[in-house]
């Protein structure tokens, strides 16, 4: 009823509107009353303008700063003020940025940061899902016990871990030393190879239930007639697993990981609160050199161009992630 | 139909009610002022009271005195000056007030100091520090020296006495340290940032080194540099806690884990707090080296982007605490030596401040850390000397190496 009245009024407007008069001068539109109802009656059209508050939200939201940010990381800005002068467009940013040792450490870093904790994360949620899948008494508490972890804000985790990491006065040096594993206290925080360790543990802690929600979530919708079938065959457990399991869980696999890819390629929380990115660099990742040169040496420009190549780098491992996850389970 | 029209009706009273409610309200005019020293045990005290005087004496005007943790603290304002938004107060440590001066965010206070007698009888600091191309941006808060606050059941029990020269003082801190049992002889800063270029400043300019020469040029090469940064490296590999910050150490001090700390006059208002046990037998001595690092400790000033009105009220608020008055109650909080110089402090009022005759005297000896000629570059400059100094200890790798390579980054750092 709403539909047919609605067509109505758009008709009422469009005769009305179908020609402007301006002085003594009439002009026609190029279209037709008709042709723009038939335009705005195609489901395309019309799904399109249902997207666009959606649409001009992501623009302001979203593009803007990107575009911004990619403007900025043309030209030469140290501290940046909306509507200030930017000056000529420059390479110097990008120059800088491939010449500085700082950076090329950032990246190793980075990618070391991020292949620990998420192949970890991985395995870890995996075999926790595939645990949980079975039946058990208190199944349900484990469930609810093992996404504790991602419930917890990561400020308040990380000082938590703080406690537990403490160089001097930490638990785990004083378990690991009354167990007689070491036989002195391991600097967590304050050593390159420990602190890397150390955030990437903690990283692991908060990300690991993503994994097992996820691949949980997957298992559970895995036909069982596959399973019963695979037994008639002759299938053993791993062999199901390896030509059942796998195959079926491998688009959320692909998601999961992405997702959680792009979490701690962009994560800050953690190392900042954790070693600032320290000692001596040893935990400055992409994300916190970035925020280091905006905010701590007031080099917006150059901070500006550390965040294009971050987008560039998680735009690369996005689409390669989306195209596994693209390819369907037979 | 009727009870809409009733709540339209009723909806209409209200909102009426509220207009004129609000239009008769006079309007407030609020002065952000973001602090570290909001809750810092002494000194907030004094500001507590100032603010409170300032608002009382003008209805309608409200001081929003809020805590932002020192470390976040020039980042913060520096954002908020570019974003055109500063706090009304501007409140920095010496070190970093350079920055602000320099972009032209502040407003020059010559013709409003010519209401008060500061240029008389102010620290001669007051005159270098706040003064920037002919020009005085800020109004001195504190000038100060360092001293050694230590606890004196631990070092007795460890066979010592107050060290009298460098080498004692280390051997000192060595022989009081039982790292397995979780005891310390020393907390140092060893958490990159101003805190722990303070600590370090410590030992450089102890051993009679400078960050800058006379000409502001870099000058870490020099062997008393170096020299300040052995003592500083033996020290900390050797009888501190690593990787703490300076809250931290002060309670490590408080509770008894650490035997002493090197700080400033404030830390009588910590130790003021310290557990029961420890209280009796906090002392404070002169830090046995030649120089005694301090200088200007932080200041005041005016944003030039906030309305006159503003800015007249705001130095009101400044020009309140630099009365004779004002500065005895000042000194009293602190513990230490007001700026204002034609003060005395009654002895009744001292009698609370056991660390009083130490601080006064090390504030008169004090050599200033600030950097001169990297002065507008202070975050930087502080996270360069910070990175370098860690390679000291996370890598042990040799003193001298890695202050060629600061010096190289420093010179660097001078040429943008």
């Amino acid at each position: 009823m709403t539909g047919a009245r609605g067509s109505k009024d758009l008709r009422h407007l469009s005769a009305q509107s179908a020609s402007v008069s301006i002085g003594e001068q009439t002009l026609r539109p190029v279209l037709g009353a008709r042709t723009w109802m038939r335009f705005l009656r195609s489901p395309v059209v019309f799904a399109y303008l249902l997207l666009t508050p959606a649409i001009l939200t992501m623009v302001v939201v979203v593009l803007y700063p990107v575009l911004s940010a990619i403007d900025i990381s043309f030209r030469r800005v140290d501290i940046y003020s909306p509507g200030a002068s930017r000056g000529p467009w420059t390479l110097a940013n990008y120059a800088r940025l491939l010449d500085t040792t700082g950076f090329w450490q950032a990246v190793r870093v980075s990618v070391a940061y991020v292949v620990i904790a998420v192949v970890f994360s991985l395995l870890i949620g995996f075999g926790t899902a595939l645990l949980l899948n079975q039946r058990f008494r208190g199944r349900t508490l484990a469930r609810m016990l093992v996404v504790l972890p991602w419930s917890v804000p990561p400020v308040v985790a990380v000082n938590v871990w703080w406690w537990i990491l403490d160089p001097s006065f930490g638990m785990l040096n004083w378990v690991l030393l009354q167990l007689g594993v070491i036989a002195k206290p391991i600097n967590w925080i304050a050593s390159p190879t420990p602190a890397l360790a150390a955030v990437s543990l903690v990283t692991i802690w908060k990300g690991y239930p993503f994994f097992v929600v996820m691949l949980l979530a997957g298992l559970q919708a895995v036909p069982q007639d596959l399973y019963d079938a695979g037994a008639v065959d002759g299938a053993g457990r791993l062999a199901a697993f390896q030509h059942i399991t796998l195959p079926a869980l491998r688009g959320v696999l692909a998601l999961a990981t992405l997702l959680t890819v792009l979490w701690v390629f962009r994560e800050f929380t953690i190392i900042w609160v954790l070693t600032g990115g320290g000692p001596v660099r040893a935990t400055e990742t992409l994300a916190i050199m970035t925020y280091r040169e905006a905010f701590a040496n007031f080099r917006m420009g150059f901070a500006a161009s550390i965040g294009v190549v971050t987008l560039l780098i998680s735009t690369v491992a996005s689409v390669f992630f989306i195209r596994q996850a693209g390819k369907e389970f037979h | 139909m009727k009870s809409v029209l009733t709540r339209l009706l009723v909806l209409c009273l209200v909102i009426g009610a509220l207009s004129v409610q609000g239009a008769a309200a006079p309007r407030e005019i609020v002065l952000r002022f973001p602090s570290w020293q909001q809750d810092e045990p002494g000194v907030s005290g004094w500001w507590k009271e100032q603010i409170a005087a300032f608002e009382r004496a003008r209805p309608g005007v409200r001081i929003e005195f809020t805590k932002v943790p020192l470390a976040e603290h020039t980042d913060k304002l520096i954002a908020q000056f570019a974003a055109g938004q500063p706090p009304q107060i501007v409140h920095v440590p010496a070190q970093t007030f350079f920055p602000f001066a320099d972009r032209g965010w502040l407003e020059p206070l010559d013709r409003y100091l010519e209401e008060t007698d500061v240029k008389k009888t102010y620290h001669p600091l007051q005159a270098k520090e706040c003064i920037w191309k002919g020009t005085t941006y800020c109004v001195l808060m504190l000038n100060y020296g360092y001293a050694w606050v230590y606890n004196e059941k631990i070092l007795k029990a460890a066979g010592k006495s107050v060290p009298r020269n460098v080498e004692e003082y280390i051997d000192a801190l060595k022989s009081m340290t039982d790292a397995k049992n979780g005891q310390y002889g020393i907390g140092i800063v060893t958490l990159p940032g101003f805190n722990m270029v303070a600590h370090i400043s410590v030992f450089v300019y102890g051993a009679g080194g400078r960050w800058t020469d006379d000409r502001g040029n870099p000058s870490v090469t020099m062997p008393q540099v170096a020299q300040g940064f052995r003592w500083w490296k033996e020290v900390v590999l050797a009888a501190t806690p690593i990787g703490q910050e300076s809250g931290r150490l002060r309670q490590l001090l408080m509770e008894g884990k650490v035997a002493s700390y090197n700080d400033g006059p404030w830390m009588q208002g910590f130790a003021l707090r310290a557990n029961p046990d420890v209280k009796p037998h906090l002392r404070a001595a002169p830090l046995p080296f030649q120089a005694t690092m301090g200088g200007p400790s932080n200041v005041v000033a005016i944003p030039k982007a906030i309305s006159d009105d503003e800015k007249r009220l705001v130095w009101e608020f400044i020009k309140s605490g630099t009365t004779k008055e004002a500065q005895v109650r000042y000194s009293v909080a602190v513990g230490a030596p007001a700026p204002r110089q034609d003060i005395t402090i009654p002895a009744d009022m001292r009698k609370d401040l056991p660390f009083f005759d130490v601080y006064v005297d090390a504030a008169r000896r004090a050599v200033s850390w600030v950097p001169f000629g990297l002065e507008t570059k202070a975050n930087e400059f502080i996270r360069l000397v910070s990175e370098h100094a860690q390679r000291m200890i996370v890598r042990n790798e040799p003193v001298e190496r890695v202050l060629q390579d600061l010096q190289r980054e420093l010179e660097a750092l001078k040429r943008q």
